[in-house]
Order: structure tokens, then sequence, then C-alpha cells
């Protein structure tokens, strides 16, 4: 997108610049949330079904035990099918219930869900605050008008400048992207923080594949399986190895360079 | 951030590495979790190839029951899920090394000698071969991940990978 489109958004106490959310990630953001509902859900309803079997069948026992003692047994029927209606009801209600307060709870909060936090997604008011819960009740409500049939809120995407679907329009909010908040996980052996004062501090050198895949071992061992305990000597032998690569840091602590340098050679082998 | 960052705001960096990172092995029941919503997601991405290879089932199988058509279709739709699933699983533990469920769990899969992510070849070994040896004996292959001081399952072993916790 062009600069005329990208925000800052604050972001545990750091501007962070966004842009325009692709239309993809937003679709695919979706998805791994309407996911992780869909499983939420399942569990939730696996359970309601188990404690109304239960039921049922106690007051199968209990009718069956009133019909011997006074040989009579008309409501039978009637209880079995009240519990199965409110079993329905019950289990709609929770359906509705874990799918809205999902988006509302995590847009209120941060305007990050799971599903966008991986894809560095974020909603924000257009002036780039935070949501009021007015506006996420709302911007939630519009999903069913925003998914008929022809489905609006993809042209409403499309067609705005903005990326804004109907219900963000209404709400006055918009999803905004950041790629460096996209790639939070990335890191392995230091945050994604330290990595960034660290690598502007102290730029590496180039590093051959064969020592990048030996110090990947090492550090392997050393800092994710425990197979090579703390110790002195190894840890001053890939020490003198990473320092080759690195501008001088003996300020730093031992095990920081040698985690610094582990990032470098990982990020590396994964790119 | 600006390159001009000096060394000092380097080692401040220092006091929050050490707090952090102490890497352990992911749980039995978290892994679990993350597996469910993973199927899920899977589920949600293959509705739509489903329903297209069942509508063409349906109009080509007219009035015979079983013809071999529909067969042939029932065959392709079963290969396609498993297509879709090792895709899904093979793009997020080779780009991202965790898929979706995991990440949102703060799991992550790496090579057991390497620390790397795992590529294709070694998802194929994990998800296809290993999950299908630890399913057929009677589920002791997961179960053991959850016994394992390590909380490496069979499939685990097979591909020589780890699951990790990133927080």
């Amino acid at each position: 997108m062009t600069s005329d489109h990208s925000h800052t958004t604050v972001y545990e106490g750091l501007q962070i610049r966004t842009e325009r959310a692709p239309l993809l990630k937003r679709i695919l953001a979706y998805a791994i949330d309407l996911g992780i509902i869909y499983a939420v859900i399942y569990v939730a309803v696996l359970i309601e079904v188990l404690i109304f079997a239960a039921l049922i069948a106690l007051s199968v026992i209990g009718e069956s035990l009133l019909q011997l003692l006074e040989g009579e047994g008309d409501t039978v029927s009637a209880v079995m099918i009240i519990l199965v209606i409110f079993g329905l009801l019950l289990s709609l209600l929770m359906i509705a219930t874990l799918y809205h307060g999902y988006f509302i709870y995590y847009e209120y909060k941060r305007g990050i869900t799971p599903g966008k936090r991986l894809f560095g997604l974020q909603v924000v008011t257009t002036s780039g605050e935070r949501l009021t819960l007015g506006q996420c009740v709302l911007r939630d409500l519009f999903r069913y008008i925003d998914a008929l049939l022809v489905l609006p809120g993809l042209i409403s995407i499309l067609a705005n400048d903005r990326g804004q679907r109907l219900g963000d329009l209404v709400a006055g909010t918009l999803v905004v992207h950041s790629p460096s908040r996209e790639h939070e996980k990335d890191c392995l052996y230091l945050s994604q923080q330290d990595l960034r004062y660290l690598s502007a501090a102290l730029p590496p050198k180039p590093v051959s594949q064969e020592v990048c895949e030996e110090f990947l071992a090492f550090a392997a061992k050393r800092f994710i399986t425990g197979k090579i305990a703390p110790d002195l000597e190894r840890d001053q032998l890939w020490l003198r190895v990473a320092k080759k690569h690195l501008p001088p840091c003996d300020h730093l602590e031992q095990e920081v360079v040698l985690r610094y340098f582990a990032e470098t050679c990982f990020q590396d082998s994964n790119s | 951030m600006t390159p001009e960052i000096d060394a000092e705001l380097a080692s401040a960096a220092t006091v929050q590495i050490e707090r952090a990172r102490v890497i352990r092995p992911g749980g039995f029941w978290r892994r679990l979790l993350a597996y469910l919503i993973d199927t899920c997601i899977v589920s949600i991405v293959s509705i739509p190839f489903s329903l297209v290879v069942i509508l063409l089932g349906g109009l080509a199988e007219e009035s015979e029951e079983l013809s071999p058509v529909a067969l042939l279709l029932q065959l392709v739709l079963l290969l396609l899920g498993a297509i879709i699933n090792f895709l899904y699983y093979g793009w997020f533990y080779k780009y991202k090394g965790a898929t979706p469920g995991k990440m949102v769990l703060n799991l992550r899969v790496v090579n057991e000698s390497t620390g790397t992510n795992i590529g294709f070849g070694t998802t194929f070994l994990r998800e296809v071969i290993g999950k299908f040896l630890s399913s057929i004996i009677l589920l002791l292959g997961y179960i053991m991940a959850g016994l394992r001081s390590d909380k490496r399952g069979l499939h685990d072993l097979i591909a020589g990978t780890r699951v990790i916790m990133t927080k």
C-alpha cells in the first residue's frame, strides 16, 4: 500500500507501523478463529450431551420406578421431551455465546483475536485507537449481514480503499497489518524485541552454512533439549566461534552472545 | 528501530532474556487441544473442496447404486483430504515452525538434533507414517508422549522431532 494508508498503533509500549490488511490474511485469520471456536464448541457440546444423556437416563429410571410403585406412567415422554428441547436450546445458546463472545472479548481486549495474531492483524478504530465495547458488538453483529449470500462484506472490502467490511464501516473500525508482529513468534532463542536490539547494535557477519548447522546442533542440545548441561569449557569453545562472526561484544553475558548467535543462524537456516 | 542503538541498550535487553527463556517440552493435554483446533481448521478449509466433489458425484451418479464413478469420487475425496492435511501441516511447520493450533497454545515443532524448523520430508515422516503407527498400536504412540519426561510420542521419535513451549 501507499504510505497514505499506513498507520501507527501502540503495541506493548512500542510504536508500530501498520498498513492495510491483505484480504487473504484476513480470510485465513477468520478460518483459524472459526477452527478454534469449533474446537471449543465441540468440547462444550460433548460435555452437554453427556450431562443430558445422564439426566434422561435418570428420568427414565425414576419414571419406571414410579410406574412400578403406582402403576401409571403417562409423564415419561413429557419429561424426556422437555429435557431434549431444553438441551437443544441450551446448545444453540452456547454456540451463539461462544461465537460472539470470542470475537467481542478479543476485539475489545486489544483488537487481536488468536487468528489475527498469527498474521499480525489488529482491529483498530479509524483514528487508530482501541475499540469501545459498543463498537465491538456492532462490528460483531454485522457479521451476519457481511456473510449473506452474495457476500456484501467481501465486496465492501474490495471496494473500500481502507479494506473495511460493512461492519467496519458502521462501527468506524478497520483492520491493520503489521509485518513485524506477524513474525513475532519466529524467534526461538531470543524474544523478537531483544533480537531487534541486538542485531541493530551488533550486526553479524555472514555465517557459512557449515558453521551455522554445527552451531545450531550445539545450541539445540544446550538450550532446547538440555542434553548438554551448561558447561564452561564447551561454552567457551563455541563462544570463540560466535565472536568471530560478531562485532566486539565482551560487555554482554556469554549466554546472551550464544543465544544471539544461535538466533542469527536459526533465522538464516529458516529463511 | 534505528541502527544507531548503542551497546548499552543492547545489554539492557539481556535482563529480559535471562528471565524469559527456559525451553520446556510441550505437555500432552496442551498438544491434544492444539490437535483438535488444527483438525477443525483443516475441516473448514476442506469443506468447499468436499462440496465440489460431492456435487460432481451427485451429477454423475444418476440412478445406479454405487457406480464406479461415485466410488472413484469417494477415493478422490479421501485423497484430497489427506493432501490438504499434509500441505497444511507441512507449510506451517516449514515456514512458521508450528501449525495455527500449536501457535495459539505456544507450541513449536523443532528438529531434535538441529533445532531448526522441519521440512516437508520430516513432516511426511511425522504426520503420515509416524501418526499412522502411533494410532494403530491402540494410540499408545500418543499416550507415551504424556508419560515420557521429554514428552516425545512415537511419531516424534520416528521423525526425530520434539515439541517445545515457546513461552
